[in-house]
């Protein structure tokens, strides 16, 4: 072998060809070893033989065992042009996840998309994000998506389906049959105008708006009663200076939750403007909304429209109004006293005042607008010139049935509309799509309704596609992909530009809208098309100035007969479906991080208990997981209960969403579905169903709580004042802090930590918070953190790194709560720290606690004494075997497998990120550098991350504020979390 | 422990007459004849159990702890309550052999061989679970300090847990290396009786080339002190510092300085009950009713009552400090203790380890074998479940109430523990078949016949096994079959 190799000299000697260096050369030990070695030949080079021998059979041997599986990988030589492996790109976009319309930024790393975070820059989200949003991004990557378009199941190209589509349109126009587009109401411009192309080229085609949860078709219904146009307002809760809510959970699920959430907290910023709109809220059972409430009144549902009535006579009275038509019934639900007290308080304000209403009933929203009016708040804190016009012209999903059953349809068109699931006439509609020669829908995957349809032409996620919206009156939000569509799918507006006949990509139509309708609008002054747009797409929003018009005024004509269904009040069980936070109408069940964040009120995952009050609840011999039968208009539901305090005694709510069928693989046969037990009143489908019969079974089911004792125990890990006395005393209801126990002074043997540096520490206003559980997907999605199930969740082994402890106090009948977001404090004396035997968890320089997760042998000691239990084990190895679902992972933080510890980093990996792009920049860290995960996406602002150790950061700030306080102090942890206490303006004037 | 000299107005540690050869034929006949079927049968049970959680352990290594019924509150619960079981019933054989040996209580000659060998197994029983509650076992060796390769990683030497892994292993080695020197003499006489062979020369190796000799045995009762002298302070040292992983913690229930004597306490105590359940078997099945006598077991229940007491005393401690300290979150921890979800289980404990323990004082009770064998499997149940009730009531419910949350064992849990018994009867029931289960060399310290007249006989009444070949040469021929064969039929 060494014939082929230059022959290298190593010395002189041998160079010139010396045999004796030569001979020594070949021997390297010049001395003879005793053994053997000396007896060989000279060139037989025996050891060295020996040992490649030795080493190749071995080798060999090992070889010979298996053969690893070939993987063939391929490298990125064609780079696209901004794609730089290991940097994250940014792309503005807006969320479709429900009617709201949030902008969003989202991050993509190698290409595809790993994180969504809030856009600072959109004016009306402001930054925040809702657990639906954040978990878009997993959807995005869900396996049980439509992956190619298909008639009846079968794989079609998109050319032969839009053959059939085409035809069978023509036919059905020719015929003069019905042609009907079912779709929600929020499409945005570009897609509706889309939908217009598509309506112009068919004569019989008309839209059907369905909408699950009816809250958007009552409000712009009753405004069209009240106002004359079809239109939801713009509400202004920022400008509030009392806020009165009749049931609607406008924290939560309501209109534009995340809007919402930003504009209730700058409304009771008691620290930061030493007042506080007082929130009343009316409602029949607890919602996150209710919870954060100052007053709150337990009302039933059928009572509520009878309160309100009752209210806008009082109101009315103060405005020596006289309004005809106002219902006359008695509204015992409230004292007489209460009732005063409610109107006084709105009247006092009057344009500060603002009063909404959830639900689907339009009585109760005309009697909203009419309290409104009354109050003269248009432009202030209710703007309905600002609103968004709903299509005036659909038709209704009643109005829909009653073609099929005739038969005059003859193409019926689902554009992400799902009313087999969604609606308790669904089961009728499957039956009668089988007559109707043309049936599609565009769902993203073969849902319930897909599964009756003929041809199914899937769409992007919104995560994959262009798109708009019009989130108030001049604020116009875009949306881009940040990702090629995974699948052979194709956007519903590119569908019906094609099937218009008029085909053309969604961008160019979007772009050419955009040119036509919307550039022209703004104030360019000189700037063009080009520059504007890219603009526009970088800032994710455009604003047009534009003339505001005039909002119509409010008439008083159509009162009486809008008001002429308000009827007593059931006596007996009410039934109230209601959406959850994180599951929504159920559009978004199939997603495991959706599934698994608890419900911020009934901390309930994976499955929708049936909440009923505790006092029902004893009289009825019922506790949590008891299996009850719900009877309502003939059909029966099992599901679980759930004892919730704040409930009404007469109403069991039971969240939608749930039960599906046709969702996928994460969320099929999880809970129940109760969509059947929706009411249909004069053909409005109604979630508000009195007259319910409801038993026990006596059956058991678990239910997956991840919270399950509730109260506090007189402990002072929660600390909250009144108004008042905040405002007297900023210390109030802090006391215990500088006290006994408080952080006075603690003797140590230690010399403690030094930070020369950095000291990284977080401040969590519980003042701000509302418990809406944005976060903690957020933190889901940066962490990797594994979702693991309804079974395990059940065995208290969810692995969220951050949770929402949520506690309650007083009566249980209408208990006061508090939301406490809890991860890991990061001690400065960390008890982990000094119980791990391999040094698996331990400080960091800058005040981190922190977790080495290869060290890690499990012994789970650190658990058992970390005294806020944030620490998560990984129990098993849970699966990441979906290859598309794993592609969320973010390439930042590792995946951690069985037998290891882990918890809360203070999302180290962007504390990192930040300091060497600093560092890159040549500047120091600026305090709001570093947005850990949980921060960025929550709509208050309640979190804030920072250095402690500089002097003017906002967390060294809010560290010595007096509403400051730490968890345990007497145990000298020295938490770096501080918690700032909450206030509540319930006007009672005592303290805690 | 050969040198003394017995009034005969004690009562003879040795109730029946025997020469020192048959004493020397009576404790090596189990080893020496095929066993029998009812061994067979035991050894088969406590085989298939071992088997058994063996193949659970191995599913539980394979597919991850998420087998237990653990969560994120409740870190521990079968597991560490089955270690320091464990370790605790390993007390009573070093506190036997070393304590009661530095005291000159003869009594302990007859029984300390089989309580240190039940310490042997009883430790190892107890050392797989620190091992398999890992979540990654394999990486278990990172907990020894050694050099390595990665930097200046080190072991946490303010842990608790690492502190257990050194107190632990240098009490197995500690007690392993006591309990073979204590052999040597008695591994000799097997040597001498055995014919030419395989166990003729394993005994030879294992001896340790033993002579017998006036020298030999003046050395080796030198060094025999002298490891007495060093195991003694392993009894307190072990469960002390096994107390220390709930001590030094922060979790209320756990952080209180009563600890470390509360639990060397009650190790001595389950200890001695597990001594008295084999010790009870033992001398049943072997016929060893006059070598373990009612007085042995007697002079044990009196060590239970003392340790019981001391046990019901750190109880009542715990709960006046809890109140005396009018720290809230200890005074929950306690009264949740006893009221709480788990009080089913606190109200065992304080059945079996503070009530039951006073039928002793009952004379009646005391000298029954069979009361004490009840009684000894009370206590031993009511030493786990105050494990189960520290480790799992005051981890439940700490200091966040919305942590709280439930355990409950599932059957991997259950099968791992059942399973520790398999292994730990096993061995023992080996240890009986190869081992003289009775100290030969210092039970015939004790014997009887020294009094009887035979003052005059020469002060080494131990007679040292070398010396005696052939014993059939020294004694009365029929004597020895006879002997055993009027005793009740010996069944090993």
């Amino acid at each position: 072998m060494s014939d082929s190799l230059p022959k290298y000299w190593q010395s002189l000697a041998e160079r010139a060809g010396d045999p004796g260096g030569s001979a020594q050369a070949h021997d390297e030990f010049a001395e003879p070893l005793p053994v053997g070695v000396a007896a060989t030949p000279p060139d037989a080079n025996s050891r060295r033989d020996f040992f490649k021998l030795m080493g190749l059979s071995a080798a060999a041997a090992m070889v010979a065992c298996q053969r690893a599986p070939v993987q063939k990988i391929i490298p990125y030589v064609a780079r696209p042009d901004e794609v730089t492996p290991g940097l994250a790109l940014w792309y503005a976009s807006t969320c479709n996840g429900c009617s709201a319309r949030c902008g969003l930024l989202l991050k993509t790393r190698d290409g595809r998309p790993i994180k969504v975070e809030g856009n600072d820059e959109h004016p009306v989200s402001r930054g925040g994000v809702c657990a639906v949003g954040q978990a878009s991004v997993l959807s995005l990557y869900d396996a049980s998506r439509a992956r190619f378009p298909s008639r009846a199941g079968t794989r079609v190209a998109w050319t032969e389906l839009d053959a059939d589509v085409t035809q069978a349109l023509r036919k059905a126009a020719e015929a003069g049959q019905g042609i009907r587009v079912v779709l929600p109401w929020h499409l945005g411009p570009t897609a509706e105008a889309a939908v217009k192309r598509f309506l112009a080229a068919y004569p019989t085609a008309r839209t059907v708006r369905d909408e699950p949860l009816g809250e958007l078709a009552a409000i712009a219904e009753a405004h069209r009663v009240t106002h004359g146009v079809h239109a939801v307002p713009d509400y202004r809760f920022d400008k509030a200076t009392v806020i009165a809510s009749f049931g609607a959970d406008f924290l939560g699920t309501w209109v534009s939750p995340v809007a919402f959430t930003r504009q209730y907290t700058e409304a009771r910023d008691a620290a930061g403007q030493r007042r506080m709109a007082r929130h009343y809220q009316v409602e029949a059972m607890m919602t996150l909304t209710g919870a954060s409430a100052d007053r709150r009144f337990v009302v039933a549902p059928s009572e509520l429209p009878l309160v309100l009535a009752d209210l806008v006579r009082r109101l009315a009275m103060k405005a020596g109004r006289e309004l005809p038509g106002l219902p006359t019934l008695p509204a015992p639900a409230l004292d007489e006293a209460t009732r005063e007290e409610l109107a006084k308080a709105l009247w006092a304000q009057r344009e500060g005042a603002l009063v909404v209403a959830g639900g689907d009933d339009v009585a109760t929203q005309v009697l909203v607008n009419t309290a409104n009016a009354l109050l003269g708040n248009e432009d202030r804190t209710v703007s309905l010139s600002a609103g968004t016009a709903l299509d005036a012209d659909a038709l209704s999903l009643e109005a829909l049935l009653t073609e099929l059953r005739a038969g005059t349809v003859g193409a019926v068109l689902f554009l992400g509309a799902n009313p087999v699931y969604t609606d308790p006439r669904g089961e009728e509609l499957a039956t009668l799509l089988k007559g109707v020669p043309l049936t599609l829908s565009t769902s993203d995957r073969r849902d319930e309704t897909a599964l009756h349809v003929g041809l199914h032409a899937p769409e992007p996620t919104a995560l994959e596609s262009w798109g708009d919206a019009v989130v108030r009156q001049g604020v116009v939000s875009l949306r881009q992909p940040a990702v090629a569509p995974l699948h052979e799918t194709r956007s519903a507006v590119e569908s019906l530009l094609q099937w218009a006949g008029a085909p053309q990509a969604h961008y160019d139509f979007l772009r050419a809208r955009w040119e036509e309708e919307v550039f022209p609008q703004v104030d360019a002054a000189g700037l063009g098309f080009g520059a504007f747009w890219d603009d526009a797409l970088r800032r994710g929003v455009a604003t047009l100035p534009g003339a505001r018009t005039k909002a119509p005024a409010f008439r008083e004509e159509g009162l009486a007969k809008a008001l002429a269904g308000v009827a007593r009040p059931s006596v007996d069980w009410e039934l109230v479906l209601y959406p959850t936070v994180a599951v929504r109408d159920g559009a978004v069940a199939n997603n495991g991080w959706l599934q698994e964040v608890a419900d911020p009120i009934t901390k309930a995952t994976w499955g929708n208990p049936a909440c009923i009050a505790p006092a029902r609840a004893e009289a009825l011999g019922l506790k949590d997981g008891d299996v009850v039968k719900v009877r309502a208009g003939g059909r029966t539901v099992s599901v679980p209960v759930l004892v919730q305090a704040g409930t009404h005694p007469s109403v069991i709510a039971v969240p939608v969403g749930y039960g599906r069928t046709r969702a996928g693989r994460v969320a099929d046969g999880v809970g129940v579905d109760v969509y059947p037990l929706t009411a249909v009143v004069d053909g409005r489908a109604r979630r508000s169903v009195p007259g319910v019969t409801v038993e026990a079974t006596g059956e058991q089911q678990a239910l997956a709580l991840t919270q399950t004792h509730h109260r506090l125990e007189g402990r002072p890990h929660v600390r909250e004042a009144e108004l008042a006395a905040f405002l007297a005393n900023p210390r109030a209801g802090n006391e215990a802090q500088s006290g006994h126990g408080g952080g006075g002074h603690s003797l140590s043997m230690w010399s403690g930590h030094e930070y020369k540096g950095h000291r990284w520490a977080l401040a969590v206003d519980l003042s701000a918070c509302t418990g809406c559980s944005a976060c903690v997907v957020s933190c889901q999605a940066e962490n990797n953190i594994p979702s693991v199930g309804r079974e395990e969740v059940l065995r208290r082994r969810e692995m969220h790194w951050m949770r929402i402890d949520r506690y309650y106090q007083g009566d249980e009948a209408n208990p006061q709560v508090v939301h406490q977001p809890m991860m890991c404090q990061h001690c400065e004396n960390a008890p982990c720290e000094t119980v791990c035997p391999v040094l698996a968890t331990v400080h960091s320089s800058e005040g981190l606690n922190q977790q080495v997760y290869n060290r890690c042998v499990g012994t789970r000691y650190c658990a058992n004494n970390c005294p806020t239990k944030v620490r998560r084990f990984n129990w098993f190895d849970y699966p990441h075997d979906e290859p598309l679902e794993r592609m969320v992972l973010n390439p930042d933080v590792v995946v951690r497998s069985r037998g290891v510890m882990e918890k809360c980093s203070m999302c180290v990996q962007r504390i990192q990120e930040s300091k060497a792009a600093a560092n890159r920049e040549g500047r120091p860290l600026r305090d709001g550098d570093i947005q850990t995960a949980c921060q960025q996406s929550c709509p208050a602002k309640a979190i804030h991350f920072g250095d402690a150790n500089d002097p003017d950061s906002q967390v060294a700030r809010l560290a010595k504020d007096g509403r400051a306080f730490r968890l345990l102090e007497e145990l000298n942890i020295g938490s770096s979390i501080t918690y700032l206490t909450k206030i509540r303006n319930t006007g009672s004037g005592s303290g805690t | 422990m050969s040198n003394q000299h017995l009034s005969p107005l004690r009562e003879p540690l040795v109730t029946e007459p025997r020469s020192l050869g048959q004493l020397t034929e009576e404790i090596c006949a189990p080893m020496e004849r095929p066993p029998t079927w009812k061994w067979w049968v035991a050894f088969g049970i406590a085989v298939s159990v071992l088997g058994t959680g063996a193949g659970i352990v191995g599913y539980q290594v394979a597919t991850g702890i998420g087998v237990w019924g653990l969560n994120k509150t409740i870190g521990w619960a079968f597991d560490i309550t089955n270690f320091v079981f464990w370790v605790g019933i390993g007390h009573a054989g070093t506190l036997i052999s070393a304590i009661l040996f530095l005291f000159r209580q003869k009594w302990r000659t007859s029984i300390n061989r089989a309580a240190e060998a039940m310490t042997l197994f009883a430790v190892m029983c107890a050392a797989l679970f620190p091992l398999i509650h890992m979540g990654r076992p394999w990486l278990a060796f990172w907990v020894m300090p050694y050099p390595n390769s990665r930097g200046s990683l080190w072991v946490n030497f303010r842990s608790p847990l690492l502190w257990d892994v050194f107190a632990i292993s240098t009490y197995f080695t500690v007690s392993a290396v006591f309990w073979y020197v204590g052999l040597i003499p008695d591994l000799a006489t097997v040597r001498d009786r055995a014919k030419a062979g395989i166990r003729k020369a394993v005994f030879k190796v294992m001896s340790l080339g033993w002579t017998g000799s006036n020298r030999t045995w003046s050395r080796y009762e030198t060094v025999y002190l002298l490891l007495a002298g060093l195991a003694t302070p392993l009894v307190l040292s072990v469960h002390t510092i096994v107390s220390m992983d709930f001590a030094t913690s922060v979790i209320p229930g756990w952080h209180t300085t009563i600890f470390p004597p509360y639990f060397v306490a009650g190790a001595v105590f389950s200890g001695f009950a597990m001594v008295l359940t084999l010790m009870i078997i033992t001398r049943v099945v072997l016929g060893y009713e006059h070598l373990i006598t009612l007085r042995h077991l007697e002079n044990m229940t009196k060590i239970i009552i003392v340790t019981g007491g001391l046990v019901s005393l750190a109880y009542a401690t715990e709960f006046f400090i809890a109140w005396y300290s009018g720290n809230p979150y200890e005074r929950f921890a306690f009264m949740n203790r006893a009221f709480g979800p788990y009080a089913w289980a606190y109200w065992i404990m304080v059945t079996c380890n503070v009530v039951s323990p006073h039928l002793f004082w009952f004379k009646k009770i005391r000298t029954s074998p069979a009361a004490i064998f009840v009684l000894s499997l009370v206590i031993n149940v009511g030493m786990w479940f105050e494990r189960f009730v520290i480790i799992v009531t005051s981890l439940h419910r700490d200091f966040l109430p919305s942590s709280w949350a439930m355990y409950t064992p599932t059957m991997v849990e259950v099968g791992t523990f059942i399973g520790t018994f398999g292994l730990f009867f096993t061995l023992f029931l080996l240890f009986v078949r190869v081992l003289p289960i009775i100290s030969i060399g210092e039970v015939k310290s004790v014997l009887g016949f020294a009094r009887d007249g035979h003052e005059a006989q020469p002060q080494t009444p131990a007679t040292p096994a070398a010396e005696e070949p052939h014993p059939a040469a020294h004694r009365p021929v029929a004597a020895v079959p006879l002997a055993i064969a009027t005793r009740k039929d010996v069944p090993v």
